[in-house]
């Protein structure tokens, strides 16, 4: 099950910064430090893993910003689960990610 | 080239990595970070942030365009219940068909050449190759062997440089009055024509550097001292002062030869030696069935491999002012994975059509092997046989076996 996943440091901060606000791949490149080349393809095995989700942005939104739509991402349950147990594995994880304004951590 | 559309350009060539079905959204996402990166980020490096979009593609590739060589080796995947799981196959489809292997092959070896021949550096080496190999090239100093060191690592071109005419001129106080290339006429092999041999200037000085344009002077005692087979010359006359103080050096060409597919075709041989040792004694291989069509086959995609490497290796080291050195550790390195590639895909083909092997099916466990076969089931499309590659070798399947099916399958298969 994906609660019994064991996720790798990497891995679990990805899904911290995800979880504190940071939802696009940039911005969790930037909060975490890690390369472009690290971070998109370990949100792809996220999301294949089911702990999280990928949604692109209302055209509407992003056209009134006059700007291109972004591919947001958010944890899943399981996601949440996983990450608690990563917490408990990487103590000071919560540390290292800060809460990004408006973030939902 | 602007940097934006360096960028996308990078973003594009990768998503050429990313499987088909996901390709535009997975550009879509990165040109749209690249958009909000450029607005809102300017100090990061962009480049570096788009390079990372091969790592992306080539992980979206392993993981699902299907089957993957390294999911073979992952021991750990449990078996289905029933022991038998099969796997989407390879994304090799063009590669499928021996002639659009050897096609694809070919237009490769032709991009690494028409790319060699765009490189300032690897064009002059490239068509050395084309050269005389007994042109006899005057050398403005006492040892000849001076302008080979001069001229850089595996530069072979008939001539001396520009900067080399400006070195002289200030350190040796002489003057180039004229180079030009020469075809002699009147000499040849093991005899050599009373009196002074005919000459003939040809219009062609792409080999001279620079194309420089001096006086031409004809001194008809220098050819005389030609070795004998000579089919041509460049002449130049370095002039210290006046003429009296004029001399000739000839070096031969041949004493410094280009040797790119001379030594990638011998480093092929001892692969294919090697392999063959290594195959002695199995015959239940399939590798021993030797035929024709098969070993043709081989044959031209070995030469096709070898021109890819030797000329690629090239490119890639053509940077500077001449060859990198680097040249023959990526020669090297080229060589072995080509090889590799070769006999692992001649491994994987049909011995009767030569088309590549599909439908991989995984059977067994590694935990039952004493109970049953274990390894990876391949089949021909058109019914030829099956190939059993053993994951882990035991006693009774040590090697991979092919297994030939009669006519009477054929109504199972596409024909």
């Amino acid at each position: 099950m994906a609660t019994e996943l064991k996720l790798s440091h990497t891995a679990a901060m990805i899904l911290k910064a995800i979880e504190s606000g940071h939802v696009y791949g940039f911005g969790v490149m930037e909060v975490t430090g890690l390369p472009s080349g690290t971070v998109y393809p370990a949100m792809r095995r996220l999301e294949r893993d089911g702990l999280i989700r990928s949604r692109w942005e209302k055209q509407s939104i992003a056209d009134a910003e006059q700007r291109p739509p972004r591919k947001y991402y958010t944890l899943t349950t399981p996601g949440r689960a996983t990450l608690e147990a990563s917490e408990k594995r990487y103590p000071l994880l919560a540390n290292l990610i800060p809460i990004a304004v408006g973030g939902n951590a | 080239m602007s940097p934006v559309a360096f960028h996308i350009a990078i973003l594009r060539a990768a998503a050429l990595l990313v499987p088909e079905p996901r390709r535009t959204d997975w550009l879509a996402e990165w040109l749209s970070e690249l958009w909000h990166i450029r607005r809102d980020s300017p100090g990061i490096n962009v480049t570096a942030f788009c390079v990372g979009a091969f790592p992306d593609a080539f992980w979206l590739r392993r993981n699902e365009s299907g089957f993957s060589s390294l999911s073979l080796l992952q021991l750990d995947v449990p078996p289905t219940p029933t022991g038998i799981e099969s796997f989407p196959d390879q994304g090799t489809a063009a590669l499928a068909s021996p002639v659009r292997c050897l096609a694809w092959l070919a237009i490769l070896g032709m991009l690494c050449l028409a790319i060699g021949l765009l490189l300032p550096v690897a064009r002059p080496v490239l068509l050395s190759m084309l050269y005389p190999r007994d042109l006899v090239l005057l050398s403005p100093l006492n040892e000849g062997d001076v302008i080979a060191d001069a001229n850089g690592f595996f530069d072979p071109r008939p001539s001396i440089s520009w900067e080399q005419f400006q070195w002289l001129k200030a350190h040796d106080d002489g003057e180039f009055s004229d180079l030009r290339y020469y075809e002699t006429t009147g000499l040849s092999a093991g005899r050599q024509r009373h009196g002074a041999p005919a000459l003939r200037w040809t219009e062609d000085l792409s080999v001279l550097p620079d194309s420089v344009k001096t006086r031409l002077v004809r001194d008809d005692a220098a050819p005389n001292a030609l070795p004998p087979g000579t089919k041509g010359f460049v002449l130049a006359r370095l002039r210290h002062g006046n003429v009296r103080n004029s001399h000739y050096h000839f070096i031969r060409v041949s004493d410094r030869p280009f040797r790119t597919l001379g030594m990638v075709l011998p480093a092929f041989l001892f692969a294919g030696l090697l392999l063959r040792i290594m195959n002695a004694g199995s015959p239940e291989c399939h590798l021993r069935r030797i035929s024709a069509r098969r070993s043709l086959f081989l044959a031209a995609k070995t030469l096709l491999m070898a021109l890819i490497v030797a000329v690629g290796s090239l490119d890639l080291t053509s940077f500077g002012h001449s060859v990198s050195p680097l040249f023959l550790h990526v020669l090297a390195f080229g060589s072995l994975f080509a090889v590799r590639w070769i006999v692992a895909d001649q491994r994987n083909r049909c011995p009767v059509c030569l088309r590549l092997l599909a439908h991989p099916v995984r059977i067994g466990g590694s935990s039952r092997i004493l109970l049953e076969w274990h390894g990876t089931e391949f089949m021909c499309d058109r019914g030829h046989g099956m190939l059993y590659v053993p994951e882990w070798p035991a006693i009774w399947s040590a090697r991979q076996r092919w297994m030939e099916l009669g006519a009477s399958w054929g109504g199972l298969f596409l024909g």
